[in-house]
């Protein structure tokens, strides 16, 4: 696919790579929204990204910024800042990076995924759900920062093992923040310190329309389990995730009323697609009316 | 009681945890970071498996790698009924054989799916890889097409063996590497057969049979 025309998708910022990951002497080749771009570290340590023409030429991508550990690039003109996530600067909780894993689906596909609650007792049966506690709860869905931020509050859901740091089922208490729709925030209630929060977000690249990187990371209170330990729990979980997102299709998640029927539980699901489908973004998604 | 260095999204280690769980062999399990951390090739775990590849498997002394020869241990090892890898000559000698084509020719199916998840071959020959996978599916699935007129229920003969473990995480996670199923009916139907075994376990990407479905 050449590099999209949606100039919507153009203007946002985008995780193109882990810093950490870009060692001296490293290319890495990849694509954002079509373009292929290539990032490497220069000799003073500083990260480059450069935009690949049709005929070899370079030149460096107009906008550029390292946050949370995250280089992020901007094939447009950004109309907003970076999302904002005070918790990194915070004390207490652990990072833990969690890769790139790539899903050959639409970005919106995967957020519709990550904020879903219903299928936790099914795809994540033992851990996130049960299969004898499917019912989701009634939550809140409600439009932030004069509609440029969709939440869904106060979702409780019983999990058999809510995280790598418990083996205690318990009701746990989910927030969800969508502050872009190419990025997702839960915030979650720890299980370790009460009255703290978990922070697991996914920042997604999306390569063409239909195949996204996903650049994910956990903020969490754990003083006991390893670095790798937490990592496999989070790799089980999206692995699940992922094996169901390949299937789904349309690839590109259709946005008119007339293309679901949903129920009480995919509020979330379905305030997302509104939400997309006023926000005049064509890139990723379906807009055949039905 | 062994213990398994293992990666919870390889298919690789997936053949290793599908035999323990079957022949009930209680174990430890050492989790590497493989995926971003590329700790596998750490000189700690280089000390273990100078290929820098899981799984190994460690008891006692023993250090084994490559997941086909920690198969034919477990099996001899733990399976009393040795029906798992037969002792009679013919089935031992297929059984290898079937092993070796887990361990080799499903290599670039497996390859296609490593890149697809973790983009982790950038070098990778797409069209190749696609060409031979197809290629050794489509040999799997004669093999199992054959079984269906004659009677053969599995890929030797008509108990499962640790060949049909060898082959199963790559042909169960061929949807995860883009390939299409529909050409190979007899591969699906195996699937299926496999997963209703006694003591089954899944892995991220591989779903269960859904409870109360019927053979």
């Amino acid at each position: 696919m050449a590099r999209t025309t949606d100039p919507i998708a153009i203007n946002h910022w985008y995780a193109v790579a882990s810093c950490s990951d870009i060692k001296p002497g490293r290319i890495k080749k990849t694509r954002l929204l079509g373009q292929p771009i290539v990032i490497s570290r220069l000799d003073d340590g500083a990260l480059s990204c450069v935009e690949i023409d049709e005929n070899g030429g370079s030149k460096p991508v107009p906008n550029l910024c390292e946050q949370y550990g995250f280089l992020w690039a901007s094939l447009g003109t950004p109309t907003k800042p970076i999302v904002d996530l005070p918790e990194f600067a915070e004390d207490g909780r652990r990072v833990i990076r969690r890769g790139e894993i790539g899903v050959a689906t639409s970005p919106q596909r995967i957020i519709e995924n990550f904020i879903d609650l219903s299928h936790f007792s099914f795809v994540h049966t033992g851990t996130l759900g049960g299969l004898e506690n499917a019912e989701v709860p009634k939550y809140n869905v409600e439009y932030r920062e004069d509609g440029a931020e969709l939440w869904a509050t106060e979702c409780r859901f019983f999990q058999p093992k809510a995280s790598a740091a418990t083996n205690l089922s318990t009701d746990v208490l989910y927030d969800y923040r969508i502050p872009s729709a190419f990025i997702s925030i839960i915030y979650k209630d720890s299980l370790v310190r009460r009255g703290k929060k978990d922070l697991i977000g996914l920042f997604l690249q999306p390569l063409e329309e239909t195949d996204t990187i996903v650049h994910s990371f956990a903020l969490v209170h754990d003083e006991t389990n390893t670095d790798t330990h937490i990592l496999h729990f989070y790799h089980e979980i999206f692995g699940q995730d992922r094996g169901v997102m390949i299937h789904q299709t349309p690839k590109k998640l259709p946005v008119s009323p007339r293309r679901d029927i949903p129920t009480l539980s995919d509020a979330s699901s379905i305030a997302y697609r509104r939400w997309l489908d006023k926000s005049g973004l064509e890139f990723g998604l379906d807009r055949n009316p039905g | 009681m062994p213990t398994l260095y293992d990666y919870i999204l390889s298919d690789e280690c997936y053949k290793v945890r599908i035999l323990l769980a079957m022949l009930q062999v209680p174990y430890k399990t050492e989790k590497i970071n493989v995926h971003p951390g590329s700790d596998n090739e750490l000189p700690a775990f280089l000390a273990l498996n100078p290929l820098g590849q899981i799984p190994v498997l460690v008891q006692d002394d023993l250090v084994l790698r490559d997941p086909q020869a920690i198969l034919t241990y477990l099996a001899i090892k733990y399976d009393r009924g040795r029906t798992w890898l037969p002792a009679d000559a013919e089935s031992a000698g297929c059984t290898a054989m079937w092993l070796t084509f887990a361990g080799n020719n499903l290599r670039p199916l497996s390859r296609l799916r490593d890149n697809a998840l973790f983009g982790s071959e950038p070098d990778i020959d797409l069209d190749q890889c696609d060409r031979e996978a197809r290629h050794a599916l489509q040999i799997i699935d004669d093999q199992l097409a054959e079984g269906e007129i004659t009677g053969r229920r599995w890929i030797v003969g008509n108990n499962p063996t640790i060949a049909d473990v060898a082959m199963f995480p790559a042909l169960a996670l061929a949807g995860e590497a883009n390939m299409p199923f529909e050409p190979y009916p007899a591969v699906w139907r195996w699937i299926d057969r496999f997963k209703r075994l006694p003591r089954f376990v899944v892995m991220p990407g591989v779903l269960p049979l859904l409870p109360g479905v019927a053979a």
